[in-house]
């Protein structure tokens, strides 16, 4: 029998619970010559801002021990080019895509969604909300669980579309901002975001990136996110999706384990850029050897010791 | 595009020069879609281990038939560890935009150190458009005489060499840009270190000259997703990327 790979996230219904992590595949058309995108559960895509930007200054990538620091700075078409451009392109494919939303102010966020809800082919809304807070002198949104509270509510308000909202993992306990988000109406939270890392050239004594800090992400956050992802899902009744160093077939089943109704690969893409329809196969293949019906039965299914 | 995800047969990883190695393996769909400029992602970290992530850029040396040729040095962890695969290696390519080729006129080819990688394939692809021996010149720079791996390379294919040495151990005891004294109109197709490139673009620009850079960065995915290769352009604030808008650009479109 062949098993059930579809995954409900809220009223947002995916062919399987593979995604891609926003700002590792592009606008989708760039992996179209290694993935079938259309076997993917969605692509989600390079985060969108209302204009657009330029990004940081060179160096913006260093590698680290199985892991990489980025600062690109949020660097994308903005909304109107995406729209007109990007949006056309991928509504040729038949695959549910999910626009990344970020913004300076909670109005930004509120137009940005207010105008993607009417854009035919947008199956729902992520909310990068690790960006800095200008009306709160640069404060990341995502560290204060009163304000997840106040942007994810301000935006619920301006859609119907199914809203996701992604989770910074640098802070004190992200169970409190997933549950601010939740109580702000988000119909699922996705976590983790990067984790802010620097590394320096003992050389010339400088910081490997322009921007001095960047977002660590790749194998080496896995363990980080996955307990992250463990808690978030015992803390909040709102499907929890999954990322952080997601890189092969063996990881994502970890993180449905560990509760995860669904996974987004991110760093794998740029390593293998065939990985996502490789893992869509590969948990085909695993619950049809364990006789597991459907995904589902595997979400949450991680064995704890009895005490 | 054409572009390929593919496992490759090694047919032979030596090395030539102080710490230079080539790597030819086999490769037909690469083979067939390159462009002289054009480049691959080759994976070094061994089977058994995620280390190093970062897939490496490699330009492409030349192609025949089925077979490709990368040349490079041995500067770090990735290509160390490449230096000791012997039997098959994972790459993507081609990738980015390569070299255009003038349909006529001369064509200047200038290389400085390890940049020379590319450029027999520019040389190999100006001939194939019919460009003449005697169209053709080859500039070539290096540190020392032992630093040039592939000069007989392109002599074998009857062109014309120039070379220049900083220590004078071999040629023009020099810069290479001191041998770009031609006269008439030119192509120039340059590789190499930041600081040649800029003196050949400005010596270009003095003789008003095409010239076309190979910019070479650290690059996360290679076809334009993680927009980490970003090079400044001339326009202020605004950004061009090496994997997809280069690794071949107009030298007056970037900030070198």
């Amino acid at each position: 029998m062949k098993p059930k790979l579809e995954v409900e996230i809220g009223n947002l219904h995916l062919q399987n619970p593979v995604m891609t992590a926003s700002g590792t595949f592009g606008y989708g058309r760039e992996y179209e010559n290694f993935v079938d995108l259309q076997t993917l559960g969605a692509i989600i895509v390079k985060g969108i801002s209302l204009e657009p930007r330029p990004g940081n200054p060179p160096p913006r990538i260093v590698e680290t021990s199985c892991g990489m620091l980025n600062a690109i700075g949020l660097e994308n078409v903005g909304l109107k080019r995406f729209i007109k451009e990007k949006m056309v392109a991928l509504r040729r494919y038949h695959t549910s895509v999910i626009v990344n939303i970020l913004g300076n102010t909670i109005e930004d966020y509120c137009h940005l969604c207010e105008q993607l809800s009417d854009v035919n082919g947008v199956s729902a809304i992520e909310v990068n909300i690790s960006c800095p807070n200008v009306k709160k002198g640069g404060v990341a949104f995502g560290t204060d669980a009163k304000i997840v509270y106040q942007i994810t509510g301000a935006i619920r308000k301006k859609t119907d579309l199914p809203l996701i909202i992604k989770l910074s993992p640098n802070v004190t306990d992200i169970t409190l901002m997933a549950r601010a988000a939740e109580e702000g109406g988000a119909d699922a939270i996705s976590l983790i975001n990067t984790l802010l890392g620097l590394a320096i050239d003992v050389k010339t004594k400088k910081p490997k990136l322009a921007n001095v800090v960047g977002g660590l992400s790749g194998p080496a956050i896995k363990p980080v996110a996955l307990r992250m992802v463990w808690q978030t899902a015992n803390a909040v009744n709102v499907p929890v999706i999954g990322i952080g160093g997601i890189s092969s077939t063996r990881d994502a089943i970890e993180f449905l384990l560990a509760g995860a109704s669904a996974i987004q690969v991110g760093t794998a893409n740029f390593i293998n850029p065939a990985v996502t329809g490789e893992i869509v196969t590969g948990i085909h293949d695993y619950l049809r050897d364990n006789d597991i019906k459907s995904v589902s039965e595997l979400v949450g299914s991680v064995i704890l010791p009895e005490d | 595009m054409n572009q390929f995800l593919t496992k490759a047969k090694i047919l032979e990883n030596v090395e030539v020069g102080p710490n230079v190695f080539r790597l030819t393996f086999e490769a037909e769909e690469v083979a067939e879609a390159a462009k002289a400029g054009q480049f691959v992602m080759i994976k070094t970290a061994t089977e058994a281990s995620d280390d190093p992530i970062l897939r490496r850029p490699f330009s492409i040396h030349r192609v025949d038939g089925k077979r490709v040729f990368i040349l490079y040095k041995v500067v770090g962890r990735g290509t160390k560890n490449l230096a000791k695969q012997q039997m098959e290696i994972d790459l993507v390519g081609p990738l980015g935009n390569g070299f255009t080729i003038p349909e006529e006129g001369n064509v200047a080819i200038v290389g400085g150190g390890l940049g020379i990688a590319p450029l027999l394939f520019v040389a190999q692809q100006a001939i194939r458009k019919g460009r003449k021996e005697e169209e053709i010149l080859i500039l070539i720079g290096a540190r020392t005489s032992a630093e040039f791996p592939v000069v007989d390379d392109f002599r074998k294919r009857g062109l014309k060499v120039r070379t220049a040495t900083d220590d004078g151990s071999a040629g023009h005891h020099g810069l290479v840009t001191e041998l770009m004294d031609m006269e008439g109109d030119w192509t120039v197709m340059t590789c190499g270190p930041a600081p040649m490139m800029r003196a050949v673009a400005k010596r270009c620009e003095e003789k008003n000259w095409d010239c076309q850079v190979s910019l070479e960065t650290t690059m996360a995915c290679g076809m334009g997703a993680c927009l980490g290769c970003a090079v400044r352009g001339k326009v202020k604030h605004e950004y061009k990327h090496v994997c997809k808008d280069g690794p071949v650009f107009k030298a007056g479109d970037v900030c070198l």
